[in-house]
């Protein structure tokens, strides 16, 4: 089987309004994939910045995969969420991205959104009271044809590091380009 | 003195090369028939009585062995040749397992009713030459000979006539199978998965007009040499008859008979000569022995004159086993004809190997089954310690009862594998060792591979033996994990493209709130696949709506999806994947608008552009319209019918005469630009590699590297013959040239 070595880190979250975050990661595969060694899905620890709008995460990855076929390639999902002073905490940020087919080292921006309030109460509550609309189901990021009745809101920007191996996909006459 | 079969047990092997490199040697051979006679004309004295002290452990004589009169079968008894002039159906050297055969004979004067398989003139034959009869009693023979022996007087007038007189006999399997009635064993060198046909699937697959598949094509392909092989046959029985034919005719001058005493003197100096190569030359009297008759074609030529000619071979012939077809087996490929457990065993994750003999009916001779996960190999019945020994013996009940030996052994070398020595080695991973029929170990196996964090994690007390091997076996689950998957390969002459689609951002666009739908038209020649069989389009979709992005503010979407096309041959590398973009703006009151339209292309064969990897800017546009639309926009809003699929392809435009021109001032041709989207593309594709199927059975040997496992990325001659054979059947079947 062809083998992914994904080394690296999420580096900061920059762009967001809100001051205090961390974020979660999820790296999603096809079924073909197997997790061989490493942790498939983290959390940062709550990060904020004094001067700029940004939060430092320096969350290292590394994760060794297999594939028994390109179907499914992997892609890395990123929620970034807000913690206020109450230590409530809710979404601000969801995006990913795929996994690029190159090997070698590549700076990543994942540009994220966040579920747009529903009306006026709960724009004053996101606002004032902390707090906001969260998907309850993840598969609603990356599915569905009448995707756009889902309302977001642009958010900030994730930059992640990484570091790709690959081996053996030419073995299976697998070529990137 | 006579033994039965050996006891047939099942070996375990640990294959530790490569499976693709196992042979076995098999060899079989005929040893004798038993002839039925009917119990109720059975007059004589209890013969069984005095003859079970020849079969101590004979447990399949008890019934007939009363009925027959048995004779020990050995060269040393008679100088046989000398009487009939037929050297001994085998060596002592065939003989090495200590068998001594013994062939039984009716008593001709009881005028017991012969067998199919016996000789139809059999009391006549008897009757005209009882003194051969005589020493027939004391001497050493193959069934088969005998029925040339009874034979040759009712014969000997026509004997002239052509070979048809294997079907006056009424044999089928005598006359499909000379060499082995007489004698002679059967030979063959049988590799892993290696394809012998039998007698049906030879007729089946010679005629063309029967192979469709590719499978069948290559079948009619391997089957021309086995044809060829009965053709080379039948001309050299055909000149050997014509030669004696010649030898036979009436000399009737004197000069004539000069000639022909020169040439048989010649003849027995060359016999002579012959003779004595035979005997200071052990190969040479092996093959001898293998086809007697030739030896009393060469040496003993007249001796022909009591013979008739189909009944005698004059070629040598090694390979009859492979020309005859009597050892055929039974594949993988061959899943159509594979019986249900063999199906089974497959879907276990076995390949299956059975082989057959074609002794009318077909038997099973060996049945092997290999393991690809475990690296075993299950043989029944257990190799023989050489194949020379025969060990195994089959019966075969037709109206007589014919008993055959065989033995096999592997020409590789195998390590036995040893259950209990395995289950005491603790690096090994119980719950992938456990074969996997039993359905608990699958079900384990299965939990593992999907949850590998299920392995219990080692108590807190452990001691450092324990913590080792917990490690270990982490480190065994995860390289069983990387090995036991196979790679998904694209089917044959296909290539699979797989598009790694992102669209990031959008923005300065007139309105906010947009979001994108786009459309996928792949090129003609190429199949989608699916990522979720469950999407009813998976050629389009849409992204989210961005509330106050798109116009001052960026609207970002994030948004990736999987496309993964299968290109088949036909497919043209100029023809294009289209992918258009439509990108809409809902304000408050639920009203669309359209911002804009725009369009991206790439080729399924070459290499992406650069920035399409990084992520490229596309310009949106859209019609201009006129005053009154801008209006209707400004107010009303609503999208208007626009064909923007038709308007981004050019081509299509210029077969319908409207050439597109950016001189062309026709207002519905008018666009505006609007805003631009942040998207990019990566593309991998995978051909159709032989090799990786042949990979997997080799991890488990610890071999990483393609040059370990003796693959390079460089093509062997063989594969490029072989695929030249096929591209070539390809081309012909194509054009309609096949024959």
């Amino acid at each position: 089987m062809a083998e992914v070595h994904i080394i690296g880190q999420i580096l900061k979250a920059v762009d967001f309004v809100e001051p205090h975050l961390y974020c979660k990661w999820i790296l999603q595969s096809g079924n073909a994939w197997r997790l061989v060694q490493g942790e498939a899905q983290g959390q940062t620890p709550v990060s904020s910045h004094r001067l700029e709008t940004c939060a430092d995460f320096s969350q290292p990855l590394d994760v060794h995969l297999s594939a028994a076929a390109v179907q499914g390639w992997p892609r890395l999902l990123v929620e970034v969420y807000a913690v206020n002073v109450l230590e409530q905490s809710w979404p601000v940020g969801y995006g990913f991205v795929h996994v690029p087919t190159q090997p070698g080292s590549h700076r990543l921006e994942i540009n994220t959104w966040k579920v747009a309030p529903a009306g006026w109460w709960n724009c004053i509550k996101e606002r004032f009271g902390g707090g906001g609309a969260a998907l309850s189901k993840t598969d609603l990021l990356y599915s569905g044809v009448d995707r756009y009745k889902l309302q977001t809101r642009s958010s900030g920007k994730v930059i992640v590091d990484l570091n790709l191996v690959f081996r053996k996909f030419e073995e299976y006459g697998v070529e990137f380009n | 003195m006579y033994k039965a079969s050996a006891v047939k047990r099942t070996g375990i092997y640990r294959v530790t090369g490569n499976i693709a490199d196992f042979q076995m040697e098999l060899k079989l051979r005929h040893i004798s028939e038993w002839l039925p006679v009917p119990k109720f004309e059975y007059t004589g004295a209890q013969a069984g009585a005095n003859h079970k002290s020849h079969y101590p452990d004979s447990s399949f004589g008890s019934s007939r062995s009363d009925f027959f009169i048995f004779m020990p079968f050995s060269d040393e008894y008679c100088g046989y040749t000398a009487h009939c002039g037929l050297s001994s159906v085998s060596g002592s050297g065939s003989y090495g397992n200590g068998f001594c055969s013994y062939y039984n004979y009716y008593n001709p004067s009881n005028g017991y009713p012969t067998s199919s398989t016996g000789t139809p003139t059999q009391s006549s034959g008897y009757d005209a030459s009882n003194e051969q009869s005589s020493n027939l009693m004391r001497c050493p023979m193959s069934p088969r000979h005998r029925q040339l022996i009874s034979k040759q007087s009712s014969l000997q007038s026509s004997w002239q006539k052509d070979g048809g007189a294997a079907d006056a006999v009424g044999d089928s399997f005598y006359a499909q199978n000379r060499e082995l009635c007489n004698g002679g064993t059967a030979n063959m060198l049988i590799g892993w998965q290696q394809k012998h046909f039998s007698r049906q699937e030879l007729a089946r697959y010679r005629e063309a007009s029967n192979c469709v598949t590719t499978l069948q094509r290559r079948y009619h392909r391997w089957t021309q040499d086995i044809v060829e092989l009965q053709e080379r046959h039948e001309m050299a029985q055909k000149r050997a008859r014509e030669q004696v034919r010649i030898r036979r005719k009436p000399r009737k001058t004197k000069s004539l008979k000069r000639q022909r005493e020169r040439e048989l003197e010649k003849t027995r100096v060359r016999g002579q000569e012959m003779e004595s190569e035979r005997t200071s030359t052990p190969l040479r009297s092996l093959r001898a022995s293998a086809s007697p008759l030739l030896i009393s074609a060469s040496s003993e030529g007249m001796q022909f004159s009591s013979l008739p000619l189909s009944e005698f071979s004059l070629v040598e012939d090694p390979n009859f086993a492979q020309r005859t077809c009597l050892i055929h087996t039974l594949i993988d490929a061959d899943s159509d004809e594979q019986s249900e457990e063999a199906l089974e065993l497959r879907a276990a994750g076995f390949q299956v190997m059975y082989v057959y003999a074609d002794l009318q009916p077909d038997t099973l001779l060996i049945t092997i089954k290999y393991s690809p996960t475990l690296g075993l190999l299950f043989v029944y019945p257990d190799f023989n310690f050489s194949a020379d020994d025969m060990d195994y013996i089959v019966e075969v009940e037709h109206d007589c009862r014919q008993l055959y030996s065989y033995g096999f052994q592997s020409v590789i070398p195998l390590e036995a594998f040893d259950p209990q020595l395995e289950a005491m080695t603790p690096h090994v991973m119980r719950p992938l060792t456990v074969p996997p029929t039993s359905a608990q170990a699958k079900r384990k196996l299965r939990d593992l591979l999907n949850d590998p964090t299920s392995l219990d994690s080692p108590p807190t007390d452990a001691t450092t033996d324990e913590l080792l091997g917990y490690y270990r076996n982490q480190r065994l689950l995860a390289a069983e994990l990387r090995t036991l998957l196979q790679f998904a390969q694209p089917p044959k002459r296909t290539r699979r493209v797989v598009l790694l689609l992102e669209l990031h951002e959008a923005q300065h666009f007139e309105y906010a709130n947009i979001h994108v739908r786009y459309y996928i038209h792949p090129p003609p020649y190429t199949i989608l696949e699916p990522a979720n069989p469950d999407d009813p389009f998976p050629l389009r979709g849409a992204t989210q709506t961005s509330l106050g992005g798109g116009a001052h503010k960026p609207a970002h979407f994030s948004h990736c999806w999987q496309l993964t096309l299968l290109c088949e041959e036909q497919y043209d590398p100029e023809q294009l994947l289209h992918i258009y973009f439509e990108v809409i703006s809902v304000d408050s009151w639920q009203r669309e608008r359209c911002e804009g339209y725009t369009h991206f292309s790439c080729s399924l064969a070459a290499p992406l552009p650069a920035a399409a990897q990084a992520g490229q800017r596309l310009q949106c546009i859209r019609p201009l319209g006129s005053w009154w639309d801008a209006i209707n926009r400004y107010f009303i809003g609503g999208r208007k019918v626009f064909d923007f699929v038709g308007y981004f392809n050019v081509q299509q435009r210029q077969c319908m005469g409207a050439l597109h021109t950016r001189l062309d001032r026709r207002p519905e041709y008018g666009t505006r630009s609007t805003g631009v989207l942040l998207f990019s593309v990566k593309k991998l594709q995978q051909r159709s590699n032989v090799d990786g199927h042949w990979l997997l059975e080799h991890r488990r040997d610890g071999l990483t590297s393609p040059s370990d496992l003796g693959l390079s990325s460089k093509s062997t001659l063989d594969e490029v013959l072989a695929a030249y054979v096929e591209a070539r059947e390809r081309v012909e079947t194509l054009l309609g040239y096949y024959r």
